[in-house]
């Protein structure tokens, strides 16, 4: 039984060798085991799509990814920085707890209440009318993971979208220590 | 010890790399682009190999050049708007970014985008990078950010990116960012097990020839010998357990030794001689040998990604039984005895193990027992002749490649014609107005390319009782009507990206084909000599007498 190796191995022959073998094993396992492993792994480059297009087919899996694992969620906030069109800080003194207004640029972003007491209500976000409108909105609390959500297409410069009252991203709108972006 | 040779891929083959760095790679290599992926086969294929043989120095610091130039290009969002702001990295797309982003740019001209590439003109000497290798370089930020996080990576290029922008800068950066992915691979890309491995079988070899081992003393006989002793052999680890992975190691082993005798055999032969030092291995010089031998192996890989993989060419069943053909390579036609005992023992020990696994060490052995005592499902005549049919089918569906690149007017067409139906060739060539027999009479075509367009019109429009073409054409199209699998679609036939799909893939299901043809003849040659039906009776007794030994009841 032989457990040492000829002692004049060509050190090429076997970097070659474990290069190969390291090769095999990474080329398999893209058709093994790997998504079943880590079905929730995203590349940065779909994160960094996501943000282009977040309605999407793949911009939808990235951010249910993100409300899922914090590092991913925070990647895709510190790249959203890079992308945003507005960056809206918290707001210095708390009011009563239903902040509705912020504003930053040519960008104003509200609360509308609906008619039904402790109802739904209504983010409007409004830009300039001519300009690119974002397609995401993303809440950043001073201690929790940040929140996004996608939003529609525009093309009056006004965007509307429907929250439930118990949405984690109205909660943050009415919290005044809160930064949001629109990317 | 473990008795189990566990698996970490569908094809049974026993890896070490960690599930993390599986998930990452598989992230990138699939993330998503225009209609398919983000980056195509050959760039994901460039990935592996780098990360393989850890030969990301060189492109790390052209990365830094990149990231350097692409921040002052890009303006506001800097270098990630030139590197994520298009959906599929190809190099026409990074040569629009780059051309785009150069014309509105209002920083020192210090960077020209070129019509092939980008040329940097930091302090020192100008750096060009090429459109064609910026694919390969997003991958590997991909990559590299993916695993080590964005925080951390994009903390070191602001660094890189707020002080001078001169070489040792880039060096610095590049080194930097090398010793994080070192750190990582470390953890999750173990290449202790195969250095291991690649002594024990040098080992062996040399024990058993009393000389230097070589890719020429590797034979079926060795490598089953060498599995039979491992199986004997209770203190040896895990190693070696599964037969179909010891196969695979002897692939890689008689590759690396062929390759590294070539090698030799040059330097020895250069006037100068050998110039590196003993025991020191470029881990680029390695890359680009891997590339050689691994772009042949990766064949499977590549069908399945950009642009191939819009044409479903190869089925599961049969990239299952391909697998190993392929990852052979130039061995197949060497090993073909090993190629049938791992696809036929292979399965069968792949089975053993599933049952011990379901009944556990300490609990009943009985299925294992009878498993053991059993005979593969297939025997090596079914899996000759498995072989066999799936040649015949990949011929088939080169065919029909043939009717798509026909229908686009693509002269490739005539390229598989030639391959598969060599006959044709005389007929074809006097049709083609062959330059060669016109010279000899005095008359230069003037116009070749009209020619083979005039053929390509013929082929579809003329009568395949006279016309050769257009006969090939008729056999290509009975072919594809018969294939019903996705993309073979009589109304996408003349889409752009079925045409595309259809000139990638063919030249990969050539290689299939050729290794499949390869191992078929060095069968037949050997079946010859003993019968299929000998080799198998004695191969059953000796593989029992293994198995039973490798999963008895520890004492």
């Amino acid at each position: 039984m032989t457990e040492t190796g000829s002692p004049d191995a060509d050190p090429f022959a076997e970097a070659l060798f474990v290069a190969s073998s390291l090769a095999c094993d990474l080329r398999h396992s893209r058709f093994g085991s790997a998504r079943e492993a880590d079905p929730r792994q995203i590349a940065f480059s779909e994160l960094a799509q996501c943000l282009t297009n977040p309605g999407n087919a793949a911009g939808r899996q990235v951010l249910e990814v993100a409300t899922q694992r914090p590092e991913i969620g925070s990647a895709l906030a510190a790249l959203a920085r890079r992308f945003a069109l507005a960056d809206m800080p918290a707001v210095a003194a708390a009011s009563d707890g239903t902040y509705p207004i912020r504003q930053a640029g040519d960008f104003l972003m509200r609360i509308e209440s609906s008619l039904q007491v402790g109802g739904p209500a209504y983010l409007v976000i409004q830009g300039p009318a001519q300009g690119v409108m974002p397609g995401l909105v993303i809440g950043m609390p001073e201690a929790e993971n940040a929140v996004m959500h996608a939003l529609p297409e525009s093309e009056d410069g006004t965007i509307q979208l429907l929250l439930e009252a118990k949405s984690a991203l109205l909660q943050l709108l009415r919290d005044p220590d809160c930064r949001f972006l629109l990317a | 010890m473990s008795v189990l040779d566990s698996s970490g891929s569908t094809i049974g083959l026993r890896t070490e790399i960690s599930n993390e760095l599986a998930a990452v790679l598989a992230a990138v290599v699939d993330a998503s682009g225009d209609d398919g992926g983000r980056y195509d086969a050959r760039v994901s294929r460039s990935l592996v190999q780098t990360i393989a043989a850890r030969s990301y120095g060189r492109p790390l610091l052209e990365l830094a050049y990149l990231i350097a130039a692409a921040d002052r290009l890009s303006g506001r969002h800097g270098y990630v708007g030139f590197f994520w702001n298009m959906r599929a990295a190809t190099a026409g797309a990074f040569r629009a970014a780059a051309l785009l982003a150069a014309s509105r740019s209002t920083a020192p001209r210090e960077i020209e985008a070129a019509a092939d590439e980008l040329v940097i003109g930091f302090p020192g000497q100008a750096y060009r990078i090429s459109y064609g290798r910026m694919p390969f370089l997003a991958a590997l930020l991909d990559f590299c950010i993916t695993a080590l996080g964005f925080a951390e990576v994009d903390g070191d290029i602001s660094v890189l990116l707020s002080g001078p922008r001169d070489r040792e800068a880039m060096q610095s950066f590049a080194n930097g960012l090398s010793r994080r992915l070192y750190e990582f691979l470390k953890l999750h890309l173990p290449s202790q097990q195969y250095e291991r491995k690649f002594n024990a079988i040098c080992g062996f070899i040399s024990e058993r020839t009393g000389r230097r081992a070589s890719a020429d003393a590797i034979d079926d006989r060795t490598v089953l010998a060498f599995w039979e002793e491992r199986c004997a052999d209770r203190r040896a680890g895990s190693d070696f357990k599964g037969f179909r992975t010891v196969a695979v190691n002897f692939f890689h082993l008689r590759e690396a030794l062929k390759t590294a005798a070539d090698r030799l055999a040059v330097e020895a032969a250069a006037p100068i001689g050998p110039a590196r030092d003993a025991g020191e291995v470029d881990p680029g010089e390695i890359c680009r040998a891997l590339e050689v031998a691994d772009s042949k192996r990766a064949v499977l890989a590549d069908l399945s990604l950009p642009p191939a993989n819009q044409l479903k060419t190869i089925n599961k069943g049969e990239s299952a039984r391909l697998e190993l053909v392929v990852e052979a390579g130039d061995a197949a036609a060497a090993l073909p005895l090993t190629i049938l005992r791992a696809e036929c023992f292979g399965s069968h020990q792949a089975r053993i193990v599933q049952a011990a696994r379901r009944d556990g060490m300490a609990g009943p052995r009985g299925s294992v027992a009878v498993l053991i005592g059993q005979r593969p499902v297939e025997d090596y005549g079914a899996a000759t002749a498995a072989f066999l049919e799936l040649a015949g089918r990949i011929q088939k569906i080169r065919l029909a490649l043939m009717f798509i690149l026909f229908r686009n007017g693509d002269p490739e067409a005539f390229e598989i014609g030639f391959d598969i139906f060599p006959e044709i060739v005389p007929a074809l060539r006097g049709r083609i107005n062959d330059p060669e027999a016109e010279i000899a009479e005095n008359v230069v075509p003037l116009h070749p390319d009209r020619e083979i367009s005039r053929l390509l019109e013929s082929a579809v429009d003329g009568d395949p009782e006279t016309f050769p073409e257009a006969a090939l054409f008729r056999r290509a199209r009975l072919a594809f009507t018969k294939v019903n699998r996705r993309g073979f679609e009589e109304e996408r036939v003349c889409n752009p990206e079925i045409k595309e799909a259809a000139r990638a893939s063919e030249p990969l299901l050539r290689l299939c084909c050729d290794d499949l043809c390869a191992v078929l003849r060095a069968l037949d040659r050997h079946f010859s000599l003993i019968s299929a039906d000998r080799v198998f009776e004695e191969d059953c007794r000796r593989f029992q007498a293994a198995l039973a030994t490798l999963y008895r009841e520890p004492a």
